[in-house]
């Protein structure tokens, strides 16, 4: 944990490129004024109100209303909170399974390792676009079983990663001096193997959460994804598709606001993996 | 004066694509307490893995171990790991050749300390701050207090060398392993580091095996010296009898030949390298590169004889039927 944080401090040091900067701040507002929309909507964002259908960008409804007269504004607001929170979730939760199971596997070594690699390559032979829908058509569409099915696509990748990370790692000198002055197993994995994985881990993070925003969106899209009428940006755009040449504004303000989260995070994971690769 | 540490007939085998190569043979060695034991050699003729299979830490799905180890009169059982996990760095502890990268570089030295104190008792920080502070300060560290917030990077090689040995030292070893202590660093800092070890031995009745191929650090500590080549103790002799005159094996004499002194202009090589243990036949390892080889070599068992008390050696021109 401390090297993180002295990683951070260094970066800090470091000149940071403009659209880094941009890219924090506008993601800061985003996040923050989703994570207050209760505070900041006007409107109930599943209200429907046939009479206000179709208003244009006003005062009193600033991205104007779609086809039932809600306001699209506070649909975005709702909407990035679930996109956001699910993505985050999912990808957190990816990264401890996957991190826990790499770690181990490379440890215990052996057949435990081998069967865990047999599992891995198994699922990696599929693309995991198809892999997450045929778990969906398992499990049948809900917001749970699209967090289930995506976990289970991601986890892989950090599994593989982490293994390979702490393979290497086990190999160097203090890990063995550890084990000579009598370390414990479970000690020398939490101390000496898992902060030099997890650094990776963050990198590896920062570089998937845009894919897996991006993922769910088009999850939603296809309707496998997050249900109606739970306000998710996937699904707005796929209620706006029919608008585009009658009603354009419907369609672009969800897209665009999408367009902004999945490029702000890409660059700043960009950024956060070059810093990291600079000083390995 | 009891024997902390007897290795009797260790043999050492890997496994490798289906094959079986031995690494050591029949190597016994009896440490006394408060005495040095000096292992030397060429690299690769099994130095290290002598050291890491008295200690338990070959894996053993690669490695075959056969053999008895005693230490302190008890016999070591290999299969109990917290038994083993309890000897380590307690009883028994180890000072590896590159102290720079034997320090895990996102903790302090403080932690380290901590580290390996907690492994093997309850201390609290304060105390093991002050035994860290007064180990550091007997191995002539200068303050003391800064050096244990610094980070390993801070610390020079010479620095981490005698930090490692305080974290040796934490628990008053009986027995310190010394594995190449002298080859990363420079030569005032090798003189200081034997110095120190030599006191530890004398202050403290510590038992040190020291294992090296700078024969003059060797010959400076030790008072046994175990000559190992291609997995065999060759010849073991006591360090008094280490010159020319003393030493029988040619490998011994070749070794002592190598080494630079100011009568002579040049030095004597022993041709060639190591025999690897995939080359191996029968017969003595040492064969292709004796100066003074007989064609009964070839089929020479490699049993030990000994010459005088004390002084053993395996080799066909002192031992052959």
């Amino acid at each position: 944990m401390r090297l993180i944080k002295n990683k951070i401090k260094r970066k800090k040091d470091g000149r940071m490129p403009v659209s880094v900067k941009i890219s924090i701040i506008v993601l800061a507002v985003i996040i923050t004024a989703s994570l207050i929309s209760p505070l900041i909507a006007r409107h109930d964002p599943t209200k429907v109100d046939l009479l206000n259908k179709f208003q244009p960008c006003c005062g009193e409804y600033w991205f104007g209303t779609d086809d039932y007269g809600r306001c699209t504004f506070c649909k975005v607001l709702y909407a990035i909170r679930t996109s956001l929170g699910i993505a985050l979730l999912t990808e957190g939760l990816s990264v401890v399974i996957g991190t826990l199971i790499g770690i181990f596997s490379a440890y215990i070594g052996g057949k435990v390792d081998y069967v865990i690699n047999l599992i891995c390559e198994a699922l990696l032979s599929f693309p995991s676009l198809i892999l997450t829908m045929v778990i969906v058509a398992f499990l049948g569409a809900s917001t749970q079983n699209i967090i289930i099915a995506m976990l289970m696509s991601n986890w892989i990748w950090y599994a593989r990663i982490a293994r390979g990370m702490a393979l290497s790692l086990k190999e160097r000198k203090y890990v063995q001096a550890a084990e000579i002055s009598g370390g414990k197993a479970h000690t020398i994995v939490f101390r000496h193997i898992t902060p030099g994985v997890v650094t990776q881990m963050i990198a590896q993070f920062t570089l998937a959460i845009g894919n897996t925003i991006l993922g769910l969106a088009g999850f939603s899209f296809l309707g496998i994804g997050v249900q109606r009428p739970i306000p998710e940006l996937g699904v707005m755009i796929s209620d706006a598709c029919g608008l585009i040449s009658t009603n354009f504004m419907v369609f672009f303000w969800p897209s665009i606001v999408l367009f902004i989260i999945v490029l702000g995070f890409n660059i700043i994971g960009d950024y956060i993996n070059s810093f990291f690769q600079k000083t390995e | 004066m009891d024997i902390i540490l007897d290795v009797s007939d260790l043999n050492l085998k890997v496994h490798y694509d289906d094959k079986e190569f031995n690494i050591i043979t029949d190597a016994s060695i009896s440490l006394k307490k408060g005495e040095v034991a000096g292992i030397i050699g060429e690299s690769g003729c099994g130095k290290s893995v002598f050291w890491k299979s008295i200690l338990g830490m070959l894996d053993e799905s690669k490695w075959t171990i056969e053999g008895r180890v005693s230490f302190d009169g008890n016999e070591i059982n290999y299969t109990d790991e917290s038994a083993l996990r309890s000897i380590r760095g307690k009883d028994i502890s180890v000072i590896l050749q590159d102290p720079m990268s034997s320090f895990d570089p996102i903790f302090t030295i403080e932690d380290h300390f901590r580290e390996t104190a907690a492994a093997h008792a309850i201390m609290s920080k304060d105390e093991v701050r002050k035994r860290a502070l007064e180990l550091l300060t007997r191995l002539y560290i200068d303050e003391p207090e800064n050096v244990l917030s610094m980070y390993p990077f801070q610390c020079s090689g010479g620095m981490l060398q005698r930090i490692m040995i305080a974290i040796a030292m934490m628990f008053n070893p009986r027995l310190l392993i010394a594995d190449e202590p002298t080859t990363s660093v420079d030569m005032t800092i090798q003189q200081e580091i034997l110095s120190m070890l030599k006191e530890l031995n004398t202050d403290s009745k510590t038992g040190i095996l020291f294992v090296s191929h700078d024969l003059k650090a060797v010959e400076s500590i030790a008072h046994n010296i175990y000559v190992m080549y291609a997995g065999y103790i060759v010849e073991s002799l006591p360090a008094s009898m280490l010159s020319k005159e003393g030493a029988l094996h040619p490998y011994t004499i070749g070794l002592l030949g190598s080494r630079p002194d100011f009568t002579k202009n040049r030095l004597v090589t022993i041709e060639g390298s190591p025999i690897r243990p995939d080359e191996r036949k029968g017969g003595c390892p040492f064969f292709k590169r004796c100066e003074r080889k007989n064609p009964d070599c070839q089929n020479y068992d490699m049993h030990l004889t000994e010459v005088l008390p004390g002084h053993t050696v395996r080799c066909f021109l002192y031992g052959g039927r």
